[in-house]
């Protein structure tokens, strides 16, 4: 049976066991992973995985139950479970399911990853490892060397009709290397992740690593100060995957967050443009329709500092009388739905990221963030620990670790005083953020 | 769908032919719950079961993992086969580095669950999320909004291997987690409370969930009131409420097996066993023997039985925490460390319950030593770089002291330092036993349920992340 005959058997199972209305969504993954480490193969991963995920309404209460294999007796017994789930749970008259509307085309799948040999994809993890070492020789160790593939085969149909089938793949590496000398060793990682076979560069996940590693090699402390901070792209999409809690409409109709009832308010600084488009060509979670069957789209969040909506599921578009902007996505196809960003950017300004290094008079140029899960997105009180160069006077002074950076999210984007143009995609598949290098001006920094 | 061992061990000996130099079948089911209560009302509730097999195969140092959700004999055998070939396409030239089972260590039994989660009707369950809602809510006006989740599940696993080793464990856990959100119009303040165990129903039966909501309701509120933390140098005192993250983070990652590998060291503390890297009134164990601890098991995920094992003797380095592999290659028996999250993972050296032990000073005094500086109440979470030691962590509830006593509640501390260098300086460890805090450890891309807890101590000096003052303070 083909993957949308099995989720429209699914929801007949569901609506046979009681449901009123179901909705099955299957997804089928394809993993290779391969790790290197001293020039030889450590381990090689492969699998292809499947998961099942049954949601049910009987009446306005919805249960969500999920099979990790596809036999009738498994579909039946996800099927029956969903619809005990429901009744076991609250009504709430805006609960529903996606209805039928044309997906974009989009090219989310490259044939030329299967093309590939296996052992061609050995040699793009060696060109990573071997990038790094070679960018310097104090680089010691290398860890966690990692060329990865993923595919994905997903379907997803609905008692109101939808059905629908999506395949995308994408590519990736990560290196964690090691750089010793005399002051002591430091660390570096490097990762990137690609829609395109061709498109992936595996020297240059090396060498960021390598660079990063080497570059804070004698790093010292600064003194608690307030001062400017230059953040690199990937630290820069780090907050904007913080930021995009406050975009959440579940968040915002729950109060969790402080961009609730500041629509058409300035929450950002002059030039700030936030744009969530889950068709995003090349960007690494592009897809066709999000994780309840609805069709990608682009949603502007701020234009120009002016706050304009918020990210929707389905739900939580209902509850707001508007329509899901494609923005429900599944952690694992064990958890119901929440709106999420897909391909979640800030538009990039003019200069280059030199020019606003330039304009610096004291401030840490962040290559490194810490502890970035305990950002509190409700109050919206943050506290990394950031490590990266010293600026004064737009020049580099030196490496510097062991401090702190606070703040609240939305000073940060208030008092964004620079966008550079150098916009970088990271992430994998569902979230992803596309970042540019920025300049954040008058920040706590805690250090000796 | 059989976990049966006797299927397992016929699995194996079938694919024979694909074993390299190690053959391992890691087979798992697992069945959830999961209840969350949000905005007043059950907004997700999910069951379900899932169940897979992985299969490792070492040729030399290079090894192939291959899972899948098929169970049959066919579908096992035809994973060994992929894994021989994929692990045999570029084998590496060394020795396998897979250690075998220190055979004097006794396998463990299986832990002893009150109220297993499959018998307890959904009812029951929601009705623990209901009423800690409830007890939150009526802690005040300034409460405005209440997050409860249940979470339980009962994981199977079976592990069969070509040293003809066979282990089973049955690990239930039982989560409860309560977010409040409080506001007084300007300012907003979140807490959380949660407890969790290796134990069935029990964990969170009875009025646990309305005392937890209660105090991170009270907490919530408190930090109302509380002034932006401090930033910059100053002495900080951990009490023994405040739960380990300090150990998990600052020592334990660093004593992972993975990172002190003579090959590949890594951490600062690579090297330095019988070296004393501690004050000598620190002691650290990770212990996943403990009963009914959230990181207790039986066995780990390669089928060793859990142990206690001694990290920092005082302040003497004693042990790493290893894997089959990361044991092999430094010449020592597995200590049953080898985890993975899921039949979908490869295993590495995980922490379990990584604890602290009490020391000799009056906890009372250990406060009234410090001129000047921070109390933590309760931590939140942390990170650490391995390589050059620093680490970070989270402050949720803290307090100044001044002039050795508790003052006003500050909010938003972060503390920061270096693991190698803390570990010297800690130099007040109190009498007291700690309190033992739960967290989901994330290495790499697997997340590990573990515990941590510190008893009183001292740290005389160490960065307060926090709010530095200035002329554009615009915190609010
Ligand atoms: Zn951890």
């Amino acid at each position: 049976m083909n993957n949308l005959d099995t989720v429209q058997q699914t929801v007949a199972f569901a609506r046979a066991a009681g449901a009123d209305e179901a909705e099955a969504y299957l997804a089928r993954t394809r993993v290779l992973t391969i790790e290197v480490g001293n020039g030889e193969v450590e381990t090689i991963k492969q699998a292809e995985d499947l998961g099942l995920a049954v949601r049910a309404l009987a009446g306005k209460r919805m249960g969500l139950s999920y099979a990790s294999d596809l036999d009738q007796a498994s579909l039946h017994r996800a099927a029956a479970r969903a619809v005990q789930v429901a009744e076991a749970s609250d009504a709430d008259e805006f609960i529903g399911l996606a209805d039928p509307v044309a997906a974009p085309n989009v090219e989310g799948y490259d044939p030329e990853m299967a093309r590939h040999s296996a052992d061609e994809k050995i040699d793009r993890a060696f060109a990573i490892e071997r990038a790094a070492k070679e960018y310097d020789p104090r680089i010691a160790v290398t860890r966690r060397v990692t060329y990865m593939e993923r595919e994905s085969n997903e379907a997803i149909a609905n008692s109101r009709g939808l059905g629908a089938e999506q395949r995308n793949n994408l590519c990736g590496g990560f290196a964690l290397v090691v750089a010793r000398a005399a002051q002591g060793q430091e660390m570096g990682s490097g990762s990137d992740v690609k829609r395109r076979y061709a498109a992936f560069d595996p020297q240059a996940v090396g060498i960021e690593a390598a660079e990063k590693a080497v570059a804070m090699l004698g790093a010292t402390n600064v003194s608690t100060q307030r001062a400017s901070i230059l953040l690199e792209p990937k630290m820069t999409g780090a907050f904007l995957g913080i930021i995009a809690n406050l975009v959440r409409a579940d968040n915002v109709q729950k109060a969790k967050s402080l961009f609730a009832g500041k629509v058409g308010k300035p929450v950002a600084a002059k030039g700030v443009t936030l744009v969530d488009d889950g068709a995003f060509a090349g960007a690494p979670g592009m897809r066709a329709w999000d994780d309840e069957g609805v069709p990608s789209q682009r949603t502007v969040v701020i234009a120009d500092g002016v706050l304009q909506g918020y990210l929707h599921s389905t739900y939580t578009a209902r509850k707001a009388n508007a329509r899901s902007t494609g923005n429900a996505a599944r952690m694992s196809f064990k958890l119901p739905p929440d709106a999420m960003p897909s391909n979640f950017a800030l538009r990039a300004g003019n200069g280059s990221p030199d020019a606003l290094r330039a304009g610096i008079a004291r401030g840490l140029w962040v290559r490194n963030l810490m502890n970035l899960h305990t950002a509190n997105p409700i109050s919206g009180e943050f506290s990394f620990g950031a490590n990266g160069l010293w600026i004064e006077n737009g020049k580099i002074v030196g490496p510097v670790r062991g401090v702190t950076i606070s703040g609240n999210l939305t000073d940060w984007l208030l008092n964004l005083r620079g966008i550079a143009n150098d916009v970088t995609w990271q992430g994998a598949m569902g979230i992803s953020v596309g970042a540019p290098t920025v300049l954040i001006e008058d920040v706590s920094i805690a250090g000796k | 769908m059989s976990l049966d061992p006797n299927d397992l061990v016929a699995a194996l000996n079938a694919g024979r032919a694909h074993w390299g130099d190690f053959a391992e079948i890691f087979a798992e089911r697992r069945a959830d719950t999961s209840i969350v209560l949000d905005d007043g009302r059950l907004d997700k509730m999910s069951a379900g079961e899932e169940a897979g097999v992985g299969v490792r195969i070492f040729h030399g140092r290079t090894s192939a993992y291959v899972y899948t959700t098929d169970f049959s004999r066919d579908a096992i055998v035809e994973a060994m086969r992929l894994a021989s070939a994929a692990a045999k396409q570029r084998a590496g030239t060394g020795a396998t580095l897979v250690a075998a089972l220190d055979r004097n260590i006794a396998p463990r039994p299986l832990a002893n669950y009150r109220q297993m989660p499959d018998g307890i009707p959904m009812a029951t369950k929601v009705a623990v999320v209901r009423n800690a809602d409830r007890v939150a809510r009526a802690a005040g006006t300034t409460i405005r909004q209440v997050t409860a989740t249940y979470s339980d599940y009962i994981q199977d696993v079976t592990i069969v291997n070509s040293l003809e080793e066979v282990a089973q464990d049955r690990r239930v856990r039982t989560v409860f987690r309560i977010d409040v959100v409080a506001s007084d119009g300007d300012i907003i303040q979140t807490a959380f409370e949660s407890t969790g165990g290796l134990a069935g129903f029990e964990q969170v039966a009875g009025d646990v969930g309305e005392r937890l909501a209660r105090l991170a309701a009270e907490r919530a509120r408190r930090m109302l009131r509380a002034r932006p933390a401090p930033a910059g140098t100053m002495p900080v005192v951990c009490a023994a409420e405040a739960g380990g993250v300090l150990v998990h983070e600052a020592m334990g990652h660093g004593m992972e097996g993975d990172f002190n590998l003579p090959s590949k060291p890594m951490s600062a503390f690579a090297g330095k066993i019988g070296q004393m890297v501690a004050h000598p009134k620190v002691s650290i164990v990770d212990d996943g023997t403990i009963p009914g601890l959230y990181g207790s098991l039986g066995c780990d995920d390669e089928g060793v039985p859990a142990q206690r094992r001694v990290l920092i003797e005082d302040g003497i380095l004693r042990n790493y925490m290893h894997d089959r592999t990361t044991a092999r290659e430094m010449g020592v028996a597995p200590n049953g460390s080898g985890r993975r999250q899921s039949f979908r993972h490869t295993p590495m050296p995980r922490m379990s319950n990584t604890l602290m032990l009490a020391g000799a000073d009056d906890p009372a005094a250990i406060i009234r030593s410090v001129p000047r500086g921070l109390l933590v109440k309760q931590m939140g979470g942390g990170q650490v770089n391995i390589v050059s030691g620093e680490f970070v962590f989270k402050v949720q509830e803290a307090y100044l002291i001044e002039n050795g006593a508790v003052t006003e509640p500050v909010r938003g501390a972060t503390l920061i330092g270096n693991g190698p260098a803390v570990l010297k300086i800690i130099d007040l460890v109190g009498n007291d036993t700690g309190a033992t805090r739960i967290g989901t450890c994330g290495k790499y891309d697997q997340g590990a349920p573990v515990g941590h807890g510190i008893p009183t101590v001292r740290i005389p000096e160490i960065v307060v992340g926090g709010i530095v003052a200035g002329v554009n303070e615009t915190i609010t």
